[in-house]
C-alpha cells in the first residue's frame, strides 16, 4: 500500500455510540473465507501455460534439429548484466542475420531468477533461457524449465562431450534439463606491471601457499594495497569456496541431509583470508565490488573475480593484464558455475523445435563466447585451433577438470550464498574477526534443517 | 487550513527592532548556519550530478566537484540502452500510475468520507472504525498476499496491479472525513431545500468548497505513489517497472560503475526536483496542512 | 499509531454544531450513503480485507507459490510458524528477533535524533527574515525524493574507496572508515541518509506549529526578561506539544517502516544481517529467497510483527490519553 511511506493520519475520533449492524461484517469474513478456501484447493487460472514440473506426461518429441517451416519468434532471457552481455547480443544478433524461419529477441534481466518466477505467475515465460547448472532441480520443481531429452539425443551428447560433473548435473530426477552452454570458473587477474615493480615475474603468478603470500607482501610493500576481494559472495565467498574445494571440502553428505562445509577445509580457507587480513596484507572491509575498480584504477595489483569481467579488465588494463587460474593455496579446486541452455514451460511443439534449432546453433558457435570470459563447455570447441587464439581464456580454461560445483538438489546453492549461508559466516570472519569454527558451525547447523525440510518437501 | 503564521508583530517597536536587527551579529550568525545547514542537503546531490558527468575512472581518480573532463557518456548509454535499464519507460510508468493513482484516490476517498461525514446510516460507525483500525496495521503484512491476489487476479506487472492496493488506502477517507466535517451544514441545507439530492450537494456546494484540502490530498497521493518502492518491486518486472523500482534492477545491473548510477539516479530525481521547483510553496503548505489536521 | 492526538480538534476549524441528519432525507432512497462508500470499499475489501483473511490463512500453511501454480496443495501445518518463531534452535527463530531488535534499535536512535534536530532546525527558521523561505524550501527538498534514489547515492557516498565522505576525511587526514561494512558505522550511515532525506518533514509541521503560537507571548516574557532560551523552553516547547507528539509519533512509525535504505545502502549490513529491519526481513523471506519464497513463514511474521505495532500503539495512546487529562 502506498500510504505506509508517509505515514498515517491520527487514529479514531469518538466512535459513534450508534451500534452498526454487525451483519455487514459477519458477510465480509465469510466471503472471505469462502473465496480463501476456493482459493485453496483448485489450481488457478492466473498462472502460466501448462501445469508443468515433475509427474506430468513429457512433451512431444522432437525429431529435427532443422527450423520449423513457418516463422517462429522465440523469446530468449539471460541474467547477463555485465561485461558479458554485449557478447550474447552480438552472438544473438548473429543468429538473427542468418535468416531463417526463426527470430530470437533477447532480453537481459537483472534479478533473473526472482524474474523467471513473476513470469510463471503471470504467464509470461521467454522460450528459452540460460539456467545456472545448479539452479536445474529448483526450476524444474518449480515447473520453469521442461526436459529436453530429445534434444540431448539429437545433438548425441555424450558425457565425454563436457566435463563429467557438469554432464552429470544436468540430470534431475531421471529427465535431462539443460544443455551447457559453458563453464565459469574463479579467475585470477593480475597486474603485469605492478607484478614486476613488486620483483614479481609477470610470468609465473603464484601458485602455492607460500607463493601466493610472499606475492601479497610484495605487492604491499610495492604500494599495491588494495583488496585482492571484495566482502561479498562474487569474491571472497568464490574465493574462500575454491580453497574449501582444495582443502577436500564438500559441502553435504551423500544423501543431502547434513550440511558439512562447517569442516575443517571450510574452517581453514577461512583462517587463511583472515590471516591475510590480521598481517596487514589486506583490508578487512570492502564493500561490494570494489575489488574492480581498485583492480582498474591501479590500486590493486592482483584480485579474484569472476571470468564475465574479463573483458571490462581486458578494456582497462590492455597488455598489462594477467589472467588465469586460481592459485592452487590448498591443492587443487576451483568454485565453477555453468551457464545452460533450457526450455521453458509453455511452450509449443513447433516453438520447441525452434528453439532446439537455436540452441544448437549457439553451442556450435560457443567460441564467440568464449571472447566474452566464458569458457566453453564443449570439449571439442575447446579443443579447436580457433579457441586457442583468444586472449586469456585458454589460460583460464586449464581448471576445468579441478572445478567443482555444487551439489545436485533444490536450493543448494543457497548453502553458499544464502541468508545464514557459508558467505555469510566467511564474510564476517574477514570483516569483524570471528571463530571461523563457531561461525561456520551455526550456519551449517541451520542449514542442515533447511536442507531436511528441503527433502522432505521434493521427496527425492 | 494552514495554520496562519501571525506574521504581523504586536508593536512598532517590536517591528522596528526586527528590521534593525538584520544586520545584527546575531543575524549574521543566523545566516551562517543555515546555509552550513543548507550547504548539508544540497552537497550530496551536487556530488551526485557531478560524479554522473565522469567516466569511469576518473569517477575515483577525480576527487574534485567540477570533474575536469565532464562527459555526458554516462547518460547516453543509458537513455539507449538495451533491455535491460529502460529509464524512460519507468518514468513514464510512475507517471502514469501516479496520475491515475491521484485521480482515483481523490474521487473515491471523497465520496466516501463524504457519506461518513454527513449521513448516518447503518453501519456507519462500524465501517468507518473498520476502515480506521486498518491504519494501525503495518503495509507490510499485506505485501504476501496482496502478491498473491494481484496474481490470481492476473494484475502482476500492470498498472491496475500498482494502483489499486494503494487505492485501498484509508488516509483520504480520513482526511476528507474531517474536512467535511468542518463545512457549515447550512449550505448543504440550503441546496436540499432547493430540491437538490445528496450527490447533487456533494458536487455542486461540497466539492467547490473543498479545492484546498482536495489539492492537499492529491500532492500527498501524487508522491505517494510516486516514491512507492517495496510493492512495485515485488510485483513489476524488466520495462513495466516504476521509476524506483527500477533504479533497484538498475543497482544491480551495474554494480560498481558508479558514474552511470549517479546518471540513473540524476536521471531519476530531475523530474521530482523541477517539479517541486516549481510548486513547492504549494507542496510545503500541503505537507504542513496534512499533518496538522492529521 | 495512534490515537493519542485525535481528541484534539483542528485548531483553527470552528466546532460548530455539525449534524448529520439523523433521520434520513424526504425522498432519498435508503442506499444512497451505501452508493457513496461502495467504490471505495470495494476496493478496500478486495485489496486489503481478503489479503488480511488470506494472509492469516496461509500462515496455517506451507504455501509455495510455484507449487500452488502447478496444482500442488499447500499443506496444513497449523500454528507451526508461530510455534518455530518462539523455539530457540529452528530456522527463522534466531534472524526474526534479531532483526526485530534492529527495528527497535533504529527506532531508538533515530526518533530523538529526528525530532530534536527537526524541533532546532525549526526554531532556527522561526522568524522573519529574507530568505527564510528559501532555506526552508532546500532542507525539505530531499523528501520529495524516492527511497531509491536516496539509497543509490548514499551508497556512493559511503563508499571507502572514491566516496565523498572517504574523500572529506582523508583530505582532513582523518582515518578512514567502513562506513558500509563495519558496525557502528554502518548504523551511522543509515542515520545520515534518513535524517538528510526525511528531516525537513518533520521542521515544516514543526516550523507551522511555532508559527501558530502567538507572538504576545514572546513579548511578555521578553519584556520579564527571559532570553531566547528560556523562551524557547518555556513558551515554544510546551506550546508546540501536540504537534510534537504527532510528530513523534509519525516519526516512530516511520522508522519501524524502515525498509528501503538498508536495503539499498547497506543490503542489510555488514553479514549476518546486522542493520536488516525485521520488514525487510519479511521482504527477504518471502521474496529474495531464490526457489525457496517462503510465503508462509513471512506471512507469519508479518502478522507477529502487526500485533507487537498494534500493541505498542495502544500503549501510545494509553500514555497520551493520560497525559492530556
Amino acid at each position: 500500500m502506498a500510504e505506509h511511506l508517509w505515514g498515517r493520519g491520527r487514529g479514531p475520533e469518538r466512535r459513534s455510540r450508534r451500534a452498526g449492524s454487525p451483519a455487514a461484517l459477519v458477510v465480509v469474513v465469510l466471503l472471505a473465507l469462502l473465496l480463501a478456501a476456493c482459493r485453496g484447493g483448485t489450481d488457478t487460472d492466473g498462472g502460466g501455460g501448462g501445469g508443468g514440473g515433475g509427474g506430468e506426461s513429457p512433451p512431444t518429441q522432437v525429431e529435427t534439429l532443422d527450423p520449423p517451416e513457418s516463422e517462429v519468434t522465440l523469446e530468449f532471457w539471460t541474467p547477463f548484466t555485465g561485461p558479458d552481455g554485449p557478447f550474447m547480443e552480438r552472438l544473438v544478433d548473429e543468429f538473427n542475420a542468418e535468416g531463417t524461419t526463426v527470430t530470437v529477441n533477447l532480453t537481459t534481466q537483472a534479478e533473473y531468477y526472482q524474474k523467471l518466477s513473476t513470469a510463471a505467475q503471470a504467464g509470461n515465460l521467454p522460450h528459452v533461457g540460460v539456467v545456472h547448472l545448479d539452479q536445474i532441480p529448483q526450476q524444474s520443481e518449480d515447473g520453469i524449465i521442461t526436459p529436453i531429452g530429445d534434444l540431448v539425443d539429437l545433438l548425441e551428447l555424450e558425457g565425454g562431450d563436457f566435463t563429467e560433473a557438469v554432464w552429470n548435473n544436468t540430470e534431475w530426477k531421471g529427465e535431462r534439463y539443460g544443455v551447457p552452454l559453458d563453464i565459469h570458473p574463479l579467475t585470477f587477474y593480475w597486474n603485469r606491471e605492478a607484478f614486476e615493480e613488486a620483483g614479481l615475474d609477470p610470468d609465473a603468478p603464484p601458485n602455492s601457499e607460500e607463493e601466493f603470500v610472499a606475492a601479497a607482501q610484495a605487492l604491499n610493500d610495492a604500494g599495491y594495497t588494495g583488496p585482492i576481494w571484495s566482502n561479498h559472495g562474487f569474491s571472497a565467498g568464490l574465493l574462500w569456496a575454491s580453497l574449501f574445494y582444495q582443502g577436500g571440502g564438500e559441502w553435504t553428505n551423500d544423501d543431502y541431509t547434513e550440511a558439512t562445509y562447517n569442516s575443517e577445509a571450510g574452517v581453514q580457507a577461512a583462517q587463511f583470508m583472515r590471516d591475510l587480513v590480521d598481517q596487514g596484507l589486506h583490508p578487512s572491509g570492502v564493500e561490494v565490488d570494489a575489488e574492480l575498480p581498485a583492480f582498474l584504477e591501479g590500486s590493486s595489483g592482483m584480485i579474484v573475480a569472476g571470468p564475465w569481467q574479463l573483458s571490462r579488465l581486458a578494456e582497462g588494463l590492455g597488455d598489462n593484464l594477467g589472467a588465469g587460474p586460481v592459485p592452487q593455496i590448498f591443492g587443487e579446486g576451483v568454485w565453477a558455475g555453468s551457464h545452460n541452455l533450457a526450455v521453458m514451460e509453455g511452450v509449443s511443439d513447433e516453438e520447441r523445435q525452434a528453439a532446439y534449432y537455436f540452441i544448437d546453433w549457439i553451442t556450435r558457435n560457443a567460441t564467440e563466447w568464449a571472447r566474452a570470459g566464458q569458457v566453453p563447455a564443449r570439449a571439442e570447441v575447446r579443443e579447436d585451433s580457433a579457441f586457442a587464439e583468444i586472449p586469456h581464456i585458454p589460460t583460464i580454461a586449464e581448471q576445468v577438470d579441478a572445478a567443482q560445483f555444487y551439489p545436485a538438489f533444490p536450493g543448494a546453492p543457497e548453502l553458499h550464498f544464502g541468508a545464514g549461508g557459508a558467505t555469510e559466516a566467511v564474510v564476517s570472519v574477514l570483516a569483524e574477526g570471528g571463530d571461523p569454527q563457531q561461525l561456520l558451525d551455526e550456519s551449517a547447523q541451520r542449514f542442515t534443517q533447511i536442507i531436511q525440510e528441503t527433502k522432505e518437501r521434493y521427496d527425492y | 487550513m494552514t495554520a496562519t503564521p501571525s506574521e504581523r508583530p504586536a508593536t512598532a517597536t517590536a517591528v522596528r527592532r526586527e528590521r534593525r536587527s538584520l544586520v545584527s551579529p546575531g543575524m549574521i550568525a543566523l545566516y551562517a548556519v543555515l546555509v552550513l545547514i543548507a550547504l548539508f542537503f544540497v552537497v550530496p546531490l551536487a556530488w551526485m550530478v557531478s560524479t554522473s558527468l565522469k567516466t569511469e575512472s576518473a569517477v575515483f581518480t577525480d576527487k574534485s566537484f567540477i570533474p575536469a573532463n565532464p562527459t555526458f557518456d554516462n547518460y547516453a548509454r543509458i537513455l539507449t540502452a538495451s533491455g535491460s535499464t529502460p529509464v524512460f519507460r519507468w518514468l513514464m510508468n510512475s507517471v502514469i500510475v501516479s496520475t491515475l493513482g491521484t485521480v482515483l484516490t481523490v474521487v473515491l476517498t471523497s465520496l466516501s468520507a463524504y457519506a461518513f461525514a454527513r449521513i448516518d446510516f447503518p453501519g456507519r460507525g462500524l465501517l468507518f472504525g473498520l476502515l480506521i483500525a486498518t491504519l494501525l496495521l503495518p503495509a507490510v503484512m499485506f505485501l504476501v498476499p496482496q502478491f498473491i491476489l494481484v496474481d490470481i487476479l492476473g494484475l502482476l506487472n500492470t498498472y491496475p496491479g500498482f494502483i489499486l492496493p494503494g487505492l485501498a488506502g484509508v488516509f483520504g477517507v480520513f482526511f476528507m472525513r474531517q474536512f467535511f466535517l468542518g463545512i457549515p451544514v447550512e449550505l448543504e441545507e440550503a441546496a436540499y431545500v432547493d430540491g437538490a439530492n445528496r450527490f447533487k450537494t456533494f458536487i455542486s456546494v461540497v466539492l467547490p468548497l473543498s479545492g484546498p484540502a482536495l489539492a492537499t490530498l492529491a500532492v500527498i497521493s501524487f508522491l505517494a505513489y510516486w516514491n512507492d518502492y517495496l510493492w512495485p518491486l515485488i510485483i513489476c518486472e524488466g520495462a513495466g517497472c516504476t521509476l524506483p523500482a527500477g533504479l533497484r534492477n538498475f543497482q544491480g545491473a551495474y554494480t560498481a560503475q558508479f558514474g552511470l548510477l549517479m546518471a540513473g539516479a540524476t536521471l531519476a530525481a530531475i523530474p521530482v526536483l523541477v517539479l517541486y521547483v516549481f510548486a513547492q510553496r504549494w507542496i510545503v503548505q500541503s505537507v504542513t496542512s496534512a499533518g496538522i489536521k492529521g | 499509531m495512534t490515537a493519542g492526538a485525535a481528541p484534539l480538534a483542528p485548531p483553527d476549524t470552528p466546532r460548530r454544531p455539525t449534524t448529520t441528519s439523523r433521520r434520513r432525507r424526504i425522498g432519498e432512497k435508503w442506499y444512497t450513503p451505501y452508493l457513496f462508500i461502495l467504490p471505495h470499499l470495494a476496493i478496500f475489501l478486495v485489496f486489503v480485507g481478503w489479503p488480511f483473511i488470506f494472509g492469516l490463512i496461509i500462515s496455517f500453511q506451507d504455501f509455495f507459490i510455484a507449487r500452488d501454480r502447478q496444482g500442488i496443495p499447500a499443506p496444513w501445518v497449523g500454528l507451526k510458524h508461530y510455534i518455530d518463531l518462539f523455539t530457540p534452535g529452528s530456522i527463522h527463530f534466531g534472524r526474526f528477533w534479531q532483526t526485530l531488535w534492529n527495528t527497535v534499535l533504529f527506532v531508538i536512535i533515530s526518533v530523538p535524533t529526528l525530532v530534536g534536530f527537526s524541533l532546532a532546525l525549526a526554531a532556527l527558521l522561526n522568524g522573519r527574515f529574507p530568505g527564510r523561505n528559501l532555506f526552508r524550501s532546500v532542507y525539505f527538498a530531499p523528501w520529495t525524493l524516492s527511497v531509491a534514489v536516496i539509497g543509490l547515492l548514499w551508497w556512493w557516498i559511503f563508499q571507502s574507496q572514491g566516496g565523498l565522505i572517504t574523500n572529506v576525511l582523508t583530505a582532513l587526514g582523518l582515518p578512514a572508515v567502513g562506513w558500509l561494512t563495519s558496525q557502528p558505522w554502518a548504523w551511522l550511515s543509515l542515520l545520515i541518509a534518513t535524517v538528510w532525506w526525511t528531516i525537513g518533514f518533520n521542521t515544516i509541521i514543526l516550523l507551522a506549529g511555532m508559527q501558530a503560537i502567538s507572538r504576545d507571548l514572546y513579548e511578555a516574557s521578553a519584556i520579564d526578561g527571559a532570553n531566547k532560551w528560556q523562551q524557547f523552553k518555556s513558551i515554544t516547547v510546551p506550546s508546540l506539544r501536540p504537534i510534537l507528539l504527532l510528530v513523534i509519533t509519525l516519526q516512530v512509525i516511520a522508522s519501524f517502516n524502515l525498509v528501503g535504505q538498508p536495503q539499498i545502502i547497506t543490503n542489510g549490513g555488514p553479514p549476518t544481517a546486522q542493520t536488516t529491519p525485521v520488514l525487510l526481513h519479511i521482504y527477504n523471506v518471502g521474496f529474495a529467497q531464490i526457489g525457496r519464497f517462503e510465503l508462509s513463514v513471512a506471512a507469519a511474521m508479518s502478522f507477529l510483527v502487526a500485533l507487537i505495532m498494534v500493541a505498542v500503539s495502544v500503549i501510545n495512546f494509553r500514555i497520551f490519553r493520560s497525559d492530556e487529562s
